[in-house]
């Protein structure tokens, strides 16, 4: 059964990497040159949160070791650098390249299953907030470790830029005035919705490899 | 039962409907299929003699593209002027230096003649066309008649953000550290 574990494994790896590239180079389109980049933030903070945490709490229960979810993020942190550096090949300033950051909110995580003795539940609930309520914070860390994306639009025009993207003027606090806050609460609650429907993916996979494994 | 050759003819129809269809579509509409945004905002603004100080020039130097924006209607209109610049190279190619009227936003009163200026630095060597890019807001962007400029030279990098590189190489390396740690690959 060694075979199939493994092979469902670095099928798990590809799958991360693939889509942490495509979903940073998708979130990264709406931070560039355009006054939204906190309004995109709100979206794809609670996006990454989602996709981050069914991952990591599948593969946490699939070890059963803490301190996989940290490897999770990690590889997914370093495939995002495979984005950020498509971006910039295609001429955006660094500045603006802008990618989630998965890793601190992956420790928490383990640490939550870790201090609660791989309780299953705390896992959901208090893995699900810790998750939820981190990455827009850790996230906002970077959106502020960046020039201005408007003003750095004002000052190196883009020549193939589309006209719907034209920035004009600051939209910030026109629907909303706390881009983080909203990520944060939103993400919170979904998060444990989305680290519940990671356990239950890996009983699946635990009872799909049983039934492979009346072959031994 | 439905009578086989009526659903040969339908679903042939269906067919050839879904292959020409979208061609026939394209045909019809094609008058007014491009540059409607530009030409709404003519109907505004026009960029008038639209001039540039030179049209060879190296990496590092600047260029001043100048003209009136003549506005046609009553209405106080807001909007902002850049570059637009088409070329084979992708890259970012030149920096605002200075705008006139100052200011990224800014007032075109209605009926009014106004002076604009804009001085950009030349990053990446290339041939490109220039033209003036007033966006109006609500309106949409327009452009004026553009000319040829030839840059050469080295290009110049932009501006590299060391704070957020050090912030994620950071928290990278803390991974590391925790997974090397913890070796989760051995229960593999």
């Amino acid at each position: 059964m060694v075979w199939l574990r493994r092979c469902t494994h670095y099928l798990f790896i590809v799958v991360v990497a693939v889509n942490s590239t495509l979903l940073t180079i998708n979130s990264g389109d709406y931070i560039f040159y355009t006054d939204w980049a906190w309004t995109s933030f709100v979206v794809f903070s609670i996006a990454n949160t989602l996709m981050t945490v069914v991952g990591a709490v599948y593969y946490l229960t699939f070890t059963g070791v803490p301190g996989t979810a940290t490897y999770y993020g990690l590889i997914m942190q370093v495939y995002t650098w495979v984005a950020k550096v498509a971006w910039f090949a295609l001429g955006y300033p660094v500045d603006f390249i802008v990618h989630p950051m998965w890793i601190p909110s992956c420790m928490l995580l383990d640490l939550a299953y870790w201090a609660t003795k791989k309780n299953k539940h705390s896992l959901i609930f208090f893995g699900g907030v810790l998750v939820g309520m981190s990455m827009p914070l850790f996230n906002m860390v970077q959106l502020m470790l960046i020039a201005d994306p408007l003003e750095t639009a004002f000052k190196y025009p883009r020549p193939t830029l589309p006209p719907y993207m034209t920035p004009i003027e600051p939209q910030v606090g026109k629907f909303y005035n706390s881009p983080v806050a909203l990520g944060a609460g939103a993400g919170a609650v979904l998060a444990c919705t989305f680290a519940a429907l990671g356990c239950k993916m890996n009983t699946w996979t635990y009872r799909w490899m049983a039934a492979w494994s009346k072959w031994d | 039962m439905v009578d086989k050759k009526f659903l040969a003819v339908a679903v042939s129809a269906i067919f050839v409907l879904g292959m020409y269809g979208p061609n026939v579509a394209e045909i019809i509409q094609s008058a007014e299929a491009h540059g409607v945004q530009a030409q709404l905002q003519s109907r505004f603004i026009q960029i008038q003699n639209e001039a540039i100080t030179r049209q060879s020039l190296t990496t590092g130097e600047t260029l001043v593209l100048s003209g009136t924006l003549v506005s046609l209607v009553e209405r106080d209109q807001r909007g902002w002027i850049s570059l637009f610049s088409e070329s084979t190279n992708s890259g970012n190619r030149w920096e605002i230096m200075a705008r006139d009227p100052p200011g990224v936003v800014f007032e075109i009163p209605g009926n009014s003649i106004t002076n604009y200026a804009i001085t950009a630095k030349a990053l990446e060597p290339g041939v490109y066309h220039v033209h003036t890019q007033l966006n109006v807001a609500n309106v949409g962007p327009g452009l004026g008649p553009g000319t040829t400029v030839v840059v050469d030279g080295e290009a110049i990098i932009k501006p590299i953000p060391y704070g957020m590189l050090a912030y994620q190489s950071i928290i990278i390396l803390a991974a590391y550290v925790i997974v090397f740690a913890t070796r989760p690959w051995q229960v593999i």
